[in-house]
């Protein structure tokens, strides 16, 4: 098995006690050649971010699984990237207000040569060395002046805010987070793997079955303590290439 | 549903984010009597219901402005967080020098923003809630208003004008592009209650979130 892929997305207590469904949301696409993760952050003042966020990670997520070998070398990779969002805004513009629909994306798409990273908006993502965890990689969210304030794929200005690079192959443990579950799982000024709470996560995963280990890691980011840190939706997804 | 746990992970905040709350307080010498005895109360009930909130008293971060009294404006709590709160005992006299309290006000609300800058950290934007049972009275105080106006518009600032019975609403509603609250009688301890609860709200919002506030009923006035 040389690609593993866990995630999970508990719904914020500022969701359930309202009845409010979670607007976060998760996609991942497992293939022969490499894994495919988008996590999206719908926003709380859009009218249906749940359908944008699970839309988005949706569209992208399997618009770019179709060439995963190539991506990473592939001069066009932005492009690529450009071109799964603009699916997702032709969707939803199609069945109303895009700005109904507002959410941000995180996203990686991981092979044996690097891992392609795309990032638009708030929500975290760390490509950490599993050899070495002081050898990491970060996209960090993007704010306004204000943490109220972030950038959404439905936006007009939203390539401006679009953020890809790639990551060299030494990277092959990657954690996408919402800011919800960033909260915990992150240390800030500057971003950092809070340790303390995802390297029981990666050692865990790493050699724990599919069911168990998505169950475990919801139970994880359901736990109490959580909710006493943040009332929004934490979602996590961890992916992790063996040598 | 009950989940099982993945073993020996730690949850620590990282969060790092503040919610500045700046009260101006009017403290006129129209202000002495049973008004100043309920402003007072209400403000030791607002630090008790921020301490309460164990998100709020963390992350919320207070001060207190008084107009009028002693000295024209005077900061009588610098920043602090809302856990070491310690309400302030307002005097009156003097005039109403709204203008100058508003305008230091959002002196400090911009100098605030630039220490959490400096130090990494990330804040909600900060609430200014002006309290007056008149009308400003300090010369260029319609400059002040308009500045207020304008760092609204440019989103830096929430300024909520709050009045008692008998306060120039037409003045007060100079200093937001909101119109101006009308407090029920002296029910100053409602409002606080109301004002802390909108800031627990508040520090436990989330980037593109736009918060749902608790309803004014309770101590606002239907007409103004």
């Amino acid at each position: 098995m040389r690609f593993q892929s866990v995630g999970a997305c508990a719904t914020g207590t500022s969701h359930t006690e309202r009845e409010q469904p979670c607007q976060d949301a998760f996609e991942i696409v497992d293939r022969v050649h490499g894994s495919v993760a988008c996590v999206c952050d719908g926003a709380g003042s859009a009218a249906k971010s749940e359908i944008g966020a699970r839309t988005l990670a949706r569209q992208v997520a399997q618009q770019l699984s179709r060439n995963i070998e190539g991506l990473v070398s592939d001069p066009t990779a932005q492009a690529q990237v450009e071109d799964a969002i603009q699916i997702a805004r032709n969707k939803l513009s199609s069945e109303g207000e895009l700005a109904d629909y507002h959410a941000t994306l995180c996203g990686v798409v991981l092979t044996a040569h690097g891992t392609l990273v795309f990032h638009l908006g708030d929500g975290l993502i760390f490509g950490i060395n599993p050899d070495d965890w002081s050898d990491y990689l970060v996209s960090e969210p993007e704010n306004g002046a204000f943490v109220e304030t972030t950038y959404f794929f439905t936006l007009p200005g939203w390539r401006q805010h679009l953020r890809v690079f790639c990551a060299p192959a030494q990277y092959r443990s990657w954690f996408l987070m919402s800011d919800g579950a960033a909260s915990f799982a992150a240390k800030n000024s500057p971003w950092r793997p809070e340790l303390n709470f995802l390297q029981p996560i990666h050692n865990y995963l790493r050699t724990t079955y599919q069911t168990q280990a998505e169950e475990a890691l919801l139970g994880t980011l359901s736990d109490p303590r959580s909710h006493r840190i943040t009332t929004d939706d934490k979602t996590l997804v961890w992916l992790h290439r063996a040598p | 549903m009950s989940h099982s746990m993945i073993p020996g992970v730690e949850f620590i905040d990282n969060t790092n984010q503040r919610t500045p709350c700046v009260l101006v307080l009017d403290a006129s010498g129209s202000m002495a009597g049973e008004p100043l005895a309920q402003l007072n109360a209400g403000l030791e009930v607002f630090a008790d219901e921020l301490k309460n909130d164990e998100l709020a008293a963390l992350r919320v971060q207070v001060m207190v402005i008084a107009v009028g009294g002693h000295e024209d404006v005077q900061i009588l709590q610098p920043w602090t967080d809302a856990i070491d709160f310690q309400p302030p005992s307002i005097q009156a006299s003097g005039m109403t020098p709204l203008g100058q309290g508003m305008d230091v006000a959002l002196d400090e609300v911009r100098s605030q923003k630039a220490v959490y800058d400096a130090n990494g950290i990330s804040s909600t934007r900060p609430w200014v809630i002006m309290i007056s049972d008149g009308s400003p009275n300090d010369f260029g105080w319609e400059e002040a208003a308009s500045r207020c106006r304008q760092e609204e518009a440019d989103k830096r600032v929430v300024v909520f004008p709050i009045g008692t019975e008998g306060a120039n609403f037409d003045a007060l509603g100079q200093f937001s592009n909101k119109t101006p609250k009308k407090l029920k009688g002296l029910q100053f301890r409602e409002l606080f209650i109301w004002l802390s609860r909108s800031m627990s709200t508040v520090s436990a919002s989330v980037p593109g979130d736009k918060v749902r506030l608790p309803d004014t009923d309770s101590w606002a006035a239907v007409e103004i």
